[in-house]
């Protein structure tokens, strides 16, 4: 680990961090975190979920910060034929935003999704666009798809920071969450450009002034020279130790319990960040995944960052999500990563995954089973189960809701704090979400298919229907877009993340 | 490579910014009373922004907004959460960002004050968020306080003891006050107020008016 994540971590970074509750006040409001068990079943939940977001967000912003594809204009990115949001899902928000629709666009079809969007039809994942107005108002990134304002019609998509932190807006269903994630991430930023000036770093304040905290951070720990992992790593501690110790605060609860139960979770932290750590081992992204594995270990191209894999390892699960053909490497090389092989990257870290936890991510036909039978193409991202087993009451999203009148007690805010298990998947997720100050009725498709984009982890599903019906839904960046970094700069971290 | 100056992330010199004045002292000694006055006095010949610290709401951005002192775009609210203290002197991002945006929306500005959260008498601004600070003493407290020193007590650019109205009423001595504060103050400046009954807080206005005229001076 590069030392600059210490400093990256530290509560006494002055980044304004202290006055954000990571979610936790308002847990504490309504009665749901009271006690030691109660938080320490949030803490897991959180970092399971917004944790495991940020963690990749974070690897992917560290890595596009070294990559030569930033702002570069890819005009042969498909867009779907008529620039129309796929068959089955609800108008764009583009169009909200542009006026061209009614504010209240109607669900074309009845419960689109759920396994019946075709996928052949259209290109995958929609159009190339990023989606305007949940937070921001600046030019799209992408274009090609909006006609008639000049941009090509061809379609395509720039690579730039403003796409890679769409992916995190579409991923944050709560607006409240989006304002605070951002001015966190604007806080950061403002401090990491004074302690490592860096040209990536002054490209990505112009880009996007107010990045979401993971998205800044990832640059700013390369602009420090740490690793996509160090960078993944940062941001699963911080999704769960501003939390506990804001706890400590409102609850008055024993502090050293407290960290007893940050302890108990730093397994956990490892294997989340286990493949990030392997597969980008040295900094400033050179370490580029090479086909032939030359000195690095490629055991963790799958499942990047894939929480279930922590509680229910399931390959074959992994397996079905992934077409046959894809870049993706077999799940069997990618969830038994031998111990030899992990040494050789970094010493340091590769104590860091332990043969208790390796045989972790053996197999799992249980698990596996349990995804067939839920009828998902894919695991379902964050994993509902654990959703339920951890008595997740925080929703998806690095947003951490500010003191009460900034985030909490806005409409937003509890909206999108639910009490319940169902949360993260169902279409309340999505209908939370707002597009400039309109909201975006439920749109069911990705909630349905388990590919809830608000979650963060399923909205990139290796399954077309699944990708259209979330993320064009929600008028999300292209995938296809993402997907071309994936292959051509190792953000396949990203993509596969989220499959 | 330094900061883009094509942003609102400035350098932190203080080239071609406003004077940022760090308001701080304990709750209820009449910060944001004296923050009024000082709009009052001080809004007809200089370009001013207020930022104000509360922790949970924004009750003294709504009191300046109700006072009618300021054009209320230019009253800007921070919420520190649980540690006032630590948002103007550990952590002061969201300070500084609060600051740096007044500017970047109405500059340039010739004085920000930053008002802190009601606070104790270890309270003190960085030197990174305030360039000169007033504390804010009352006379309730009793006539021992400035004698217990603190940081703010003893270090601030101008020590300010408030509602001087209320010191027969409660047994302080003016005197006394004034002879301890001078004792730990090395000097600088102790102004003697009661804002309630003189608004118009000339002494302390023109003591601000001078740090602006230097700060100009030195910056400009």
């Amino acid at each position: 680990m590069h030392p600059a994540i210490l400093l990256l971590t530290d509560s006494r970074l002055p980044a304004g961090g202290h006055a954000h509750s990571g979610g936790v006040e308002q847990a504490v409001a309504l009665g749901l975190v009271h006690d030691l068990p109660s938080l320490s079943s949030f803490l897991r939940g959180r970092l399971h979920t917004a944790g495991a977001l940020a963690a990749t967000l974070a690897t992917a912003a560290c890595t596009f910060a070294a990559s030569p594809v930033r702002g570069e204009f890819r005009p042969d990115v498909p867009r779907p034929p008529d620039g129309s949001p796929p068959a089955g899902c609800p108008s764009h928000p583009r169009d909200l935003v542009r006026g061209e629709a009614s504010p209240h666009p109607t669900v074309s079809g009845p419960s689109p999704v759920r396994g019946e969007v075709p996928s052949g039809g259209s290109p995958r994942s929609g159009d190339g666009t990023v989606r305007k107005g949940l937070s921001r108002a600046s030019p799209c990134s992408a274009s090609g798809t909006v006609r008639g304002d000049g941009v090509s019609p061809v379609g395509g998509v720039r690579f730039s920071w403003e796409l890679l932190d769409a992916e995190a807006d579409a991923r944050t269903a709560s607006p409240a969450q989006r304002e605070a994630a951002r001015l966190q991430g604007r806080l950061l930023l403002r401090v990491a450009r004074r302690l490592w000036p860096s040209p990536v770093l002054d490209e990505l304040a112009r880009e996007v002034p107010s990045p979401h905290h993971p998205i800044a951070l990832g640059a700013a720990a390369h602009a420090a020279g740490a690793t996509p992992g160090d960078a993944a790593l940062a941001a699963a501690y911080h999704a769960i130790t501003g939390p506990a110790t804001a706890a400590v605060r409102l609850l008055g609860l024993d502090p050293v319990a407290v960290h007893g139960i940050l302890a108990d979770l730093t397994p956990d932290l490892t294997a989340l960040t286990e493949p990030a750590r392997t597969k980008f081992p040295k900094p400033n992204g050179t370490t580029h995944p090479k086909p032939s594995g030359t000195k690095a270990p490629e055991p963790t191209d799958t499942g990047l960052l894939r929480p279930h894999d922590i509680a229910q390892p399931e390959p074959g699960a992994t397996e079905i999500s992934e077409p046959a053909g894809s870049r993706l490497p077999q799940p069997q090389e990618t969830t038994q990563p031998e111990p030899a092989a992990m040494e050789t990257p970094e010493p340091a870290d590769a104590k860091l995954p332990k043969p208790n936890e390796i045989a972790r991510h053996k197999p799992d036909a249980a698990g596996a089973l349990q995804q067939a039978e839920a009828g998902l193409p894919e695991p379902r991202g964050i994993g509902t189960t654990q959703l339920s087993e951890a008595g997740l009451h925080e929703r998806g999203g690095i947003g951490t809701p500010e003191p009460p009148e900034a985030g909490l007690h806005e409409p937003g805010g509890i909206g999108t704090f639910l009490p319940s298990t169902a949360g993260l998947h169902e279409p309340g997720g999505f209908g939370a979400a707002e597009v400039d100050g309109v909201g975006v009725p439920e749109v069911d498709g990705c909630a349905a298919r388990g590919g809830c984009g608000c979650s963060g982890l399923a909205g990139y599903s290796a399954d077309p229907g699944v990708e259209e019906g979330g993320w064009a839904a929600l008028g999300a960046p292209s995938a296809p877009g993402l997907d071309l970094l994936a292959e051509r700069h190792a953000h396949a971290t990203v993509r596969l993340f989220v499959s | 490579m330094g900061a883009n100056h094509d942003d609102h992330h400035h350098a932190p010199d203080g080239h071609g910014r406003a004077l940022r004045l760090g308001v701080g002292g304990p709750v209820g000694s009449g910060k944001t009373a004296l923050v009024a006055a000082l709009c009052r006095a001080l809004g007809p010949s200089l370009q001013l922004g207020v930022v104000t610290n509360d922790i949970y709401t924004t009750e003294d951005a709504d009191f300046l907004r109700r006072a009618g002192v300021l054009d209320e775009e230019r009253i800007a609210a921070v919420e520190t959460g649980c540690c006032p203290h630590t948002a103007i002197r550990d952590d002061i991002a969201a300070n500084l960002d609060a600051v740096e945006t007044l500017e970047h929306r109405f500059g340039p500005l010739d004085l920000v004050i930053v008002e802190s959260g009601g606070d104790n008498l270890t309270a003190t601004f960085s030197r990174g968020l305030a360039d000169r600070q007033i504390f804010v003493l009352d006379v309730s407290g009793g006539d021992k306080v400035p004698r217990k020193g603190g940081p703010g007590v003893t270090a601030a650019d101008l020590l300010v003891v408030n509602k001087t109205d209320l010191a027969p009423m409660v047994g302080a001595d003016l005197g006394v006050m004034d002879r301890d504060a001078a004792a730990v103050r090395g000097g600088r400046p102790v102004l003697f107020t009661s804002v309630r009954q003189e608004p118009a807080v000339a002494e302390v206005a023109a003591w601000v008016t001078d740090q602006v005229k230097s700060w100009r001076h030195e910056y400009a």
